[in-house]
């Protein structure tokens, strides 16, 4: 204990910027801080002895009950409520925490650092626990990471003090909640460890409390039965001067009854009794922590024939784990990263050829099948026919050069004339054949119409 | 009770037929529990839900948990969000503060480094008290240290250490109303706090540390049979603490009933006689304190009162084995501390056939001669009271009062008259008897050890001015003390007397709750009629480090009633070896000490009768005053017999 007082009150002066040294078991303390004199109540310089031994004059012999460690504790009290720290990883090489992820279709191009900062909380808790003349204090940690209470030790990781301007503070709030809760949980078994205990010595009282009364009204009701017996007797004597004193004494004894051994009387004593055992259980926020570590995040650029893509990749060193990379298609984390032509990632079972252009494409893109060949096709190759509004590869349909409108085969009108296939909506019945034929050919029988009988022999 | 059978389906009590009820009975499903003297259909009542109760009374414990969060929390976000930040090191200091501090146990009064500074002796009895009350006895306990060994400190010391740990926050004091004020001065002065004085039934909202003369409080209404003060009832309090609490020894008393009623965590009587008579004045102490410890009184009776014998119980062994899970006693003994002894001189003093004239035209004047302007007669108490102690004190007080008897206009003619015509006597008066005694007995004192310390006591701030301006002609170094002064301006001439001074002439209001126990010889140049007065001039240097055996001077006028009062007073009550404490107790038990009808204490009244009806007449007045001798030796036996009684029980082991 002596150590401990010594190492901590050095600590303690050594914090406030004050000159301290420890020289032939005294610890001479000067150049203090005026706030702390003015509130220890003594101007530096100090002189401490930790064992009765040591002590000469001109020292003050220490101990933990002593005034000097109460004052630095009173000093301490609101001190020391947030603090800021840093779990100072060191930058792991990107390469090392991808290795696990697979480029299907893609190669990674580039990874450019970003930086970001994930966060997390500790609370520690003071709850104090105080019953009969006794108090129990216990301190609680609990750290909150990504809204779940998780288990903390920061012992093995390379902490420093934060740095305010690396951060934005996130909300705590919904941490702090958790906590609490968290604590309470904590807390309960050491509650109700106490709570047994107490009950047993409540139980005692109440016995106490109980027997007594108990006894009390049995004591008074055969007192009062006794003489209510008398009194009948001396009904029968028919002397009047005794008859009233009986009355007396039994009217006497009932209101001693009803004042020594009340149920009111009993339920005070029983209600102190229960107050007297409470257990008082008081919570409080001793310190909040913000942890912040460096996320390794990068922005990674993958490439392949047809489009290239950054996205942002992600590791977390505390919990040694990828931020995982989703699939934008399912929604699904995955680890084999498909490239779709578009400029999509998607997993492994998102992932689609265009069975007409042969290209690499998400779900998304891949829209349908065609209903020609039952081939999937993706949103480029696959068109609609503007007469029957099926969906089919381009290899089904023709392209009218006259509308532009695009037709399946089925839809196309041969032209009489032609024999081409063309937009059946411009088809027109030729005057000279009566036959249908394409708007084209119409125009062309016109013009030669016109012609017509012109150039005719004598 | 009867335990339901849930198929069973009760209607409200109120319809139930009584048919019903006996069909329900006959039926061998109904099991039948403890039965209790509660009304029919109240019975049936609390069945309904009993198998739901006995449910919930299996899960829940019997104890209150009061759980609770700080409400400060909100202010760390609030930094959190001002990036106020401190560093990691300071918390772990907080933290190694904590477990530095971290005793489940009380095995140290944290406190007591707090205020021990203001304490003028560390005395570990104390100490060792107020921890066993706290630690063993869980705050509750009959402290009945032996007189003069301050119950008033160890108490305290129970109450500052519950506070500093934080296990009270509400204390309430109940005293005789003659301790109000010094308990108050104590609290503040020594322990550092502010208790509040209850006087009206307003006063008791938000009462935290309270103070309260029992007597004021337990007043009953006596048609409602209530309390007046109910807000005291109101509050749970931390701690309760009784002083004198053998005041509490007849259990119909209000004042018990009151005390009883109080809810109370922590309960703390204190008296040095548990018991002085009888045990069942022990027994109603105790039950009130924790009841049934000693079982019913009809148990208590059959256990341990041994027939006739009233203060040796049947079986001590059990009886001191119950005392001592509740009491705390201590002998002066066993502690270790020496008691000085009071030497007692009362002198003398013969007045010339001058001062003789004027003392019995004085007394003529307010016997016979002292009428309104209307020509009606002033009460003759009045005077005894308040004037004939004034005249008699000094020349310069009688030469005051007898002046403003001559130029007030509501005293008659012939009074103001016969006021000037001793006013005259007295400008020819050419001896003060009384001063000169005083001189002589200063003059001795000095003349063998110039740096003695003399206190002279008087009850008149006129006779303190008069003696100032006899002594200080004559080379003496004087400090006064009077009412009205600051308590920078009290410690100033304390501090004044003691490093310089020679005499220090104090009044009575001026000198309460000093320490002088630097000082060994106090000249009462005149004396108040109350004894407990006179207790109190003596205990300011009759305390806790006085080294020599105290010379206690008493002047008093020869052939006077006073002198016989002196006698009384001193030769027969305050100096005759008892210890300090004990002439209180011994005039409570002879019912002496309350306030009498005029509001003086019944001694005091019972003098001042004996003055009154004596009509001047020394012999009567002498036989008077043996009388009231006489019952106060029979209570200083009975006393003494009781204190050896009580001593065998609570303290042979």
């Amino acid at each position: 204990m002596e150590n401990q007082l010594s190492n901590f009150i050095q600590k303690f002066f050594e914090n406030l910027g004050a000159k301290v040294n420890f020289a032939n078991n005294v610890l001479e303390i000067s150049g203090v801080l005026e706030s702390f004199e003015k509130f220890y109540g003594k101007a530096s310089p100090y002189r401490f002895v930790f064992q009765s031994s040591n002590f000469i004059d001109g020292t003050e012999l220490v101990d933990k009950n002593s005034y000097i460690v109460k004052a630095i504790s009173s000093y301490l009290e609101n001190s020391g409520q947030t603090t800021l720290v840093k779990i100072d990883f060191k930058d792991e090489k990107p390469k090392d925490f991808l290795k696990n992820v697979k480029f299907a279709n893609a190669e990674l191009k580039d990874l450019s650092k970003i930086k970001k900062h994930n966060f997390f909380f500790r609370f520690t808790f003071h709850t104090s626990l105080q019953y009969l003349n006794e108090k129990e204090k216990i301190i609680n940690n609990i750290f909150v990471h990504e809204g779940k209470v998780t288990n903390g030790d920061l012992s093995d990781y390379p902490v420093v003090e934060g740095n305010k301007s690396e951060v934005t503070i996130p909300d705590m709030k919904e941490p702090y909640f958790l906590a609490k809760e968290e604590l309470k949980k904590l807390v309960d078994p050491e509650i109700q460890k106490i709570a047994i205990e107490l009950e047993k010595k409540l139980e005692k009282e109440n016995e106490r409390i109980n027997s007594h009364f108990s006894h009390a009204t049995n004591e008074h009701q055969e007192k009062l039965d006794r003489s209510k017996n008398k009194l009948v007797g001396l009904m029968h004597e028919n002397d009047s001067e005794k008859i009233e004193r009986q009355e007396k004494l039994v009217n006497s004894i009932r209101e001693k009854m009803s004042l020594e051994s009340s149920e009111g009387d009993k339920t005070r004593e029983l209600t102190i009794e229960k107050q007297r055992h409470a257990l008082n259980v008081n919570n409080k926020l001793f310190n909040t922590t913000l942890i912040y570590y460096p996320l390794f995040t990068y922005n990674a650029t993958i490439k392949n024939e047809f489009t290239k893509r950054i996205f942002e990749v992600s590791y977390d060193p505390l919990t040694e784990d990828l931020k995982e990379i989703i699939c934008e298609t399912c929604g699904l984390p995955t680890k084999e990263i498909h490239l779709c032509s578009t400029g999509h990632i998607s997993c492994k079972n998102c992932h689609y050829y265009c069975e007409a252009c042969n290209k690499e494409y998400c779900e998304k893109c891949v829209k349908t099948v065609c209903e020609h060949c039952n081939k999937s096709i993706c949103f480029e190759c696959a068109v609609r026919c503007f007469g029957c509004g099926k969906v089919m590869c381009k290899d089904h349909t023709r392209k009218d050069p006259l509308t532009g409108r695009i037709y399946c085969n089925d839809c196309l009108k041969t032209c009489g004339r032609c024999n081409n296939l063309k937009d059946p909506l411009r088809f027109k019945e030729s005057k000279k054949t009566g036959t249908m034929v394409c708007e084209e050919c119409f125009r062309s029988e016109m013009q030669k119409s016109v012609l017509d009988g012109v150039f005719e022999e004598d | 009770m009867l335990l339901l059978n849930d198929s069973y389906k009760l209607k409200p009590y109120k319809f139930l037929k009584m048919k019903s009820y006996f069909e329900i009975l006959r039926d061998k499903k109904w099991k039948r529990k403890n039965l209790e003297k509660i009304n029919l259909f109240s019975t049936i009542l609390i069945n309904r839900n009993f198998n739901k109760m006995e449910e919930e009374n299996k899960t829940n414990p019997g104890i209150l948990i009061n759980e609770s969060f700080s409400n400060e929390d909100l202010s760390f976000f609030e930094k959190l969000e001002k990036k106020e930040f401190e560093s990691s090191e300071l918390l772990s200091l907080k933290i190694e503060a904590e477990d530095i501090n971290n005793d489940t146990e009380i095995n140290e009064l944290l406190g007591y480094d707090l205020i021990s500074k203001n304490l003028a002796y560390k005395l570990p009895y104390q100490i060792d008290g107020a921890l066993e009350i706290l630690r063993d006895l869980n705050g509750s306990a009959l402290l009945a240290d032996e007189v003069g060994l301050g119950k008033t400190i160890t108490s305290a010391l129970v109450v500052k250490e519950c506070l500093v740990r934080g296990f009270a926050k509400r204390v309430l004091i109940l005293t005789p109303p003659s301790l109000v004020d010094q308990w108050v001065q104590e609290m503040k002065e020594k322990f550092e706090l502010d208790f509040k004085i209850i006087e009206k039934e307003e006063d008791w909202e938000n009462a935290t540390l309270a103070i309260a003369s029992i007597d004021r409080v337990k007043i009953l209404n006596r048609e409602t049979g209530r309390f007046r003060h109910q807000g005291a009832f109101d509050i749970s309090w931390d701690i309760l603490m009784i002083d004198e609490a053998h005041k509490l020894k007849e259990r119909n008393t209000i004042r018990w009933k009151f005390v009883d009623k109080l809810q109370k965590k922590r309960f703390l009587l204190l008296t040095a006689t548990p018991f002085q008579n009888d045990l069942l004045e022990l027994y109603n102490l105790l039950h009130l304190l924790k009841k049934g410890h000693l079982g019913t009184m009809k148990e208590f009776r059959k256990n341990f009162l041994n027939g006739g014998n009233k203060r040796y119980p049947l079986n001590p062994i059990e009886l001191k084995a119950k005392l001592s899970e509740v009491m705390v006693r201590r002998k002066r003994s066993e502690t270790g501390i020496t008691y000085k002894k009071r030497v007692p001189k009362v002198i003398s003093v013969t007045q010339t056939p001058q001062e003789k004239k004027i003392y019995e035209k004085i007394t003529e004047l307010l016997k016979e001669q002292y009428f309104r302007a209307s020509g009606s007669e002033i009460n003759g108490r009045l005077i005894v009271f308040a004037l004939l102690p004034k005249v008699t004190s000094s020349v310069k007080s009688a030469i005051e009062s007898l002046t403003k008897i001559k130029e007030n206009e509501k005293y008659h003619e012939t009074t103001r008259e016969f006021a000037e015509e001793i006013l005259e006597d007295y400008k020819e008066l050419k001896k003060d008897s009384k001063m000169e005694e005083l001189l002589k007995i200063v003059n001795s004192h000095l003349a063998g050890n110039p740096h003695e310390k003399i206190l002279i006591y008087t009850k008149h701030p006129t006779t303190a001015e008069y003696m100032s301006e006899q002594l200080i002609p004559l080379g003496l170094k004087v400090t006064t003390f009077k009412g009205g002064l600051t308590r920078e301006e009290k410690t100033e001439r304390i501090t004044e007397f003691r490093n310089d001074s020679q005499v220090l002439i104090c009044t009575d209001a001026g000198a309460e709750g000093i320490n002088l126990q630097f000082c060994h010889v106090l000249i009462n140049y005149d004396l108040p009629w109350n004894p407990m007065s006179v207790e109190q001039r003596i205990g300011r240097v009759d305390r806790l480090g006085q080294e020599h055996d105290m010379q206690i001077y008493s002047l008093a006028t020869k052939d006077t009633m006073e002198e016989y009062v002196v006698d009384l007073i001193i030769n027969k009550m305050c100096c005759v070896g008892l210890v300090i404490g004990e002439l209180p107790i011994i005039l409570f038990n002879l019912g002496l000490d309350s306030e009498g009808k005029t509001g003086s204490t019944k001694i005091e009244e019972h003098l001042l009768n004996t003055f009154i009806e004596s009509r001047n007449n020394l012999d009567v007045f002498a036989r008077g005053i043996d009388e009231i001798s006489k019952i106060v030796q029979d209570g200083m036996k009975g006393y003494e017999e009781s204190k050896e009684a009580s001593s065998e029980l609570l303290d042979e082991k």
